[in-house]
């Protein structure tokens, strides 16, 4: 018998148990960890809504404040959202506890590159972490704006925004949830820079079928 | 004749591989797949290592321990497509698969058996093309295994294929064998029966009858296996384990199945639901 060398190849059944501890992505966005600093990769926008809904619901319920930075529809399509969930969102936004912006006016405006500098952002966090902790307890952020910076090419710049985030995730209350669209990603051109933001990121959530969140380096990043 | 094995080995590394890809893209999306793809190819310069061994490679340093349990599911995954006991995936088969088996020829009918009783279980019609000298001998190996009953009232027929063959070897016409075959998926629908699983011996016959009919037995196969796509059929080549042909023809032939089988194990080839 000439093909036994095939029975070699038989795996026996039920040998793993694939994804047993990995949490879901729903369980991440709604209780993350203080000074996770997530990055969502979507390839479905719709998958991107849900997950920034539940993001500023939670946090709203919690009684943290919530700032989103991101683009008119989808700070449109998370508010139709949270009111579809009987969140007053009049009411927080009123209150300043749900912060929408639609652009970081950062050092009175988008001039490169001092807008992502690091005085620019401590600026603009001061007045987010006013009033934290005396009445809110941490903050989340919410953002899709500096997805676009990585996706036009214009990947120092990013990477000076995440980094900056990055880098307070340990001293300030607070967690961050960044999404990017994958369908604007070129595996040759985006494939470098694409080590370094996701080194800048504590957590995965990708776009895959499973729903999962994966930590990212754990034992640390290399360069 | 050749050594089928190496040639088969390499359909099965593919296939495995073509698993574990499919398993990254359910974890990581389709598009951040291959963005992590082409990242490790920048990251890790390591001309040496095969693409999935790169990949995991960079799973395992952005992942550290939870890389583990995505090399989990992704040999989950390919477990789907890896070799199978004969037995256990002999009773699998529904309608469009094309299944080559290779096997000594004291063992064939045996062989084609397992295949006819699937069939006769999901209340196909049986077809058996042979070629006309081993009709009778076939005839008496079913019978005595017990489906006489099945031959004499027309769920299983057997039929002499040298006309179709010579037909393809001398006008090279494919069209002809394949018309033939839709006249017994007619006839089988008038008489009630909703699929037809057909045991063709034509491609063998072909090649027997002459190595230089290698490329013509390829385009038949090709040909036959959309048919196969097209009609409520299945079925089964029955080759020799001793291949008068070079690995090329084999590796061809096998993309063209949705099965193939050697001594205990079959491999799932190509897409698995049609």
């Amino acid at each position: 018998m000439i093909y036994r060398w095939m029975e070699d190849q038989l795996v026996p059944a039920g040998t793993s148990t694939p994804f047993s501890g990995l949490p879901a992505w729903k369980s991440l966005v709604q209780e993350p960890p203080r000074g996770a600093h997530i990055l969502q990769i979507y390839e479905d926008p719709e998958r991107e809504v849900e997950a920034a809904s539940l993001f500023v619901r939670e946090g709203l319920r919690k009684g943290e404040r919530v700032c989103c930075v991101g683009n008119p529809r989808e700070l449109e399509e998370i508010r139709r959202r949270l009111n579809r969930d009987g969140v007053d969102v009049a009411r927080f936004v009123e209150a300043k506890a749900l912060v929408q912006v639609e652009r970081l006016d950062l050092n009175g405006g988008p001039t490169p590159p001092e807008e992502t500098s690091p005085e620019a952002l401590d600026r603009f966090l001061h007045e987010v972490f006013r009033e934290v902790p005396d009445r809110y307890p941490g903050v989340r952020w919410w953002g899709n704006r500096i997805a676009q910076y990585f996706e036009s090419g214009f990947f120092d710049r990013c990477m000076a925004f995440e980094e900056l985030c990055h880098e307070r995730r340990n001293t300030l209350r607070w967690s961050l949830l960044c999404a990017y669209d994958a369908r604007k990603l070129d595996s040759e051109a985006h494939a470098a820079a694409f080590w370094d933001l996701l080194r800048t990121h504590s957590h995965l959530i990708p776009a895959g079928d499973l729903g999962v969140a994966l930590e990212l380096f754990p034992r640390g990043a290399r360069g | 004749m050749i050594n089928v094995r190496s040639v088969i080995d390499e359909v099965r590394i593919q296939v495995e591989d073509e698993a574990y890809w499919r398993a990254l893209e359910k974890i990581l999306g389709t598009i951040t797949a291959r963005t992590v793809r082409g990242t490790f190819r920048v990251k890790i310069r390591d001309e040496t290592l095969r693409e999935r061994d790169r990949v995991a490679r960079g799973l395992t340093e952005m992942f550290a321990y939870q890389a583990r349990t995505v090399e989990d599911l992704a040999r989950k995954e390919a477990t789907v497509k890896a070799p199978r006991p004969r037995d256990e995936a002999m009773q699998d088969p529904g309608v469009h698969e094309h299944w080559i088996d290779f096997s000594e020829p004291e063992e064939e009918a045996g062989r084609i058996l397992q295949f006819v009783e699937r069939g006769l279980a999901r209340g196909a019609k049986i077809v058996g093309l042979l070629p006309s000298e081993s009709v009778a001998d076939f005839r008496r190996k079913v019978a005595r295994a017990g489906h006489a009953k099945d031959l004499d009232e027309g769920r299983f027929a057997i039929f002499a294929a040298d006309e179709h063959v010579d037909v393809l070897k001398t006008a090279g016409v494919l069209a002809v064998v394949l018309l033939a075959m839709q006249g017994f998926i007619q006839a089988a629908r008038g008489q009630g029966y909703q699929e037809v699983w057909f045991i063709s011996k034509i491609a063998p016959m072909l090649l027997s009858s002459s190595t230089s009919m290698a490329d013509l037995l390829v385009r038949f196969e090709s040909e036959l296996d959309a048919f196969i796509r097209a009609f409520p059929i299945s079925v089964y080549c029955p080759f020799p384990e001793q291949f008068p042909g070079d690995p090329e023809i084999v590796s061809e032939l096998l993309q063209g199945h949705t099965w193939a089988s050697v001594a205990d194990v079959a491999l799932p080839l190509g897409p698995s639901q049609r």
